[in-house]
């Protein structure tokens, strides 16, 4: 029982350590926007950038929070896990919603004009709008006489497309994450969360009905 | 009745007697640029409005009657830079949201040499009108090669805008050392009118 307490502390520190050192790399990687910026809308700009990793952290652990290790389930239990879940989608669409407003603000809310040039900028916006309704409707799943399994298929669908849009939004809007360590830790992410994808997907029941069945009709065929 | 077609006459006879004498010129967008240079430290950052319309009557022979009139939209500044771009529509410096618009309203034309003219005007930049004086090239009319029934005249200035003066950026850029306070403008206008 000591020992699962202590897991569970190691496994939370372990979370803010990263989260954390992430929120460092504005401060250590300055891209060129920020050091155009003084006073009120340097400090904006820079808690921007901020808010906007801590949405990429938060969502990074999605997918690992409902992994089904054996290790976290054992520690953590699987209703805290799926808990987490929830209360990390909220606080990511929280983080994710202020983003731009300091962003924006730290440009006195010129907005960007409708030009090819500001395209990582505008992948951004369409990830908003893609991730503000796919919280809000897991959240209201009920409430809106959503079917369970419509619901769980939509959001496996569309999760991967939301983690596909934030590398390439990451990557393209900030001289931070172009090269270098920023760069480098964000692509080991992505990889894991591709690992953890095909994990998921692989093991969950319908990837095996439809394999079964596959199986059964190409049985059939061969009889 | 009679008296709004009277007031419609003499306006349009005021208007064709002002025009008659001095050609109207129709820019020719896909050739024609406002580009700028800036010093950046050590460096030159240069840019240009890609969105601007000009009114331009001119003929050498008749000046007072030739003008040119100009309104620059500050949103297409285009320094090939998305996030440059942006500060520079910020309050820190042209503050577009405020100002959409720079403008160019001549007054006084006169020859000085050859095909070099002088040209002096208001240049509006923001809340802050001044008197401004140029130097520009005329090159003369000729056929142009894909469309014989036009005329392709041309025009060319390079005139030095201190930006401060039109409260574009406080000068902090400028006491950091980083964004300097002169801005070279080059204006080189390709102008089209039926033969």
């Amino acid at each position: 029982m000591k020992n699962r307490s202590l897991l569970k502390i190691t496994g939370l520190f372990l979370f803010f350590a990263i989260l954390c050192a992430a929120c460092t790399i504005p401060f250590y990687f300055e891209s060129p926007s920020i050091y155009y910026k003084t006073g009120m809308d340097k400090l904006m700009l820079r808690s921007g950038k901020i808010f906007g990793i801590i949405t990429v952290v938060f969502l990074l652990f999605q997918p690992v929070l409902i992994g089904r290790f054996s290790l976290l389930d054992r520690i953590f239990t699987i209703k805290k896990l799926f808990q987490f879940h929830k209360t990390n989608a909220m606080i990511l669409l929280v983080t994710a919603v202020i983003h731009p407003i300091l962003i924006l603000g730290a440009d006195h809310f010129v907005f960007f004009s409708f030009e090819s040039k500001y395209w990582p900028e505008f992948i951004g916006v369409f990830l908003l709008i893609l991730l503000l309704p796919f919280i809000v409707i897991s959240f209201l799943q009920k409430k809106l006489g959503l079917n369970y399994k419509t619901w769980r298929m939509l959001h496996k669908i569309i999760a991967p497309f939301i983690f596909i849009l934030m590398f390439i939004h990451v990557t393209n809007v900030s001289r931070s994450f172009e090269s270098g360590w920023p760069f480098y830790l964000l692509s080991a992410a992505g990889l894991i969360t591709i690992f953890l994808f095909i994990r998921k997907y692989l093991s969950s029941k319908t990837i095996h009905h439809f394999f079964s069945g596959f199986t059964h009709q190409g049985s059939c065929l061969i009889l | 009745m009679k008296q709004p077609f009277k007031v419609l006459a003499i306006f349009a006879l005021c208007f064709f007697a002002s025009t008659a004498f001095a050609y109207q010129w129709n820019v020719d967008d896909d050739h024609s640029e406002i580009r700028f240079e800036v010093r950046h430290i050590h460096t030159t950052v240069s840019g240009q409005f890609s969105d601007f319309k000009g009114d331009i009557f001119f003929k050498p022979d008749d000046l007072d009657q030739s003008k040119f009139n100009f309104t620059i939209k500050v949103k297409s500044v285009n320094t090939h830079n998305g996030k440059r771009d942006n500060h520079l529509r910020s309050k820190d410096f042209f503050n577009s949201e405020k100002y959409p618009e720079m403008a160019f309203n001549s007054s006084k034309i006169t020859h000085i040499k050859n095909n070099r003219y002088s040209l002096e005007g208001m240049m509006t930049i923001k809340d802050v009108t001044k008197k401004m004086n140029f130097e520009f090239l005329f090159f003369n009319p000729q056929a142009h090669p894909f469309d014989k029934k036009k005329w392709v005249a041309g025009f060319k200035t390079v005139f030095v805008i201190p930006r401060l003066d039109f409260k574009v950026g406080n000068g902090k850029f400028l006491k950091m050392g980083v964004v300097g306070k002169d801005v070279s403008v080059e204006i080189s206008i390709e102008a089209l009118r039926k033969k």
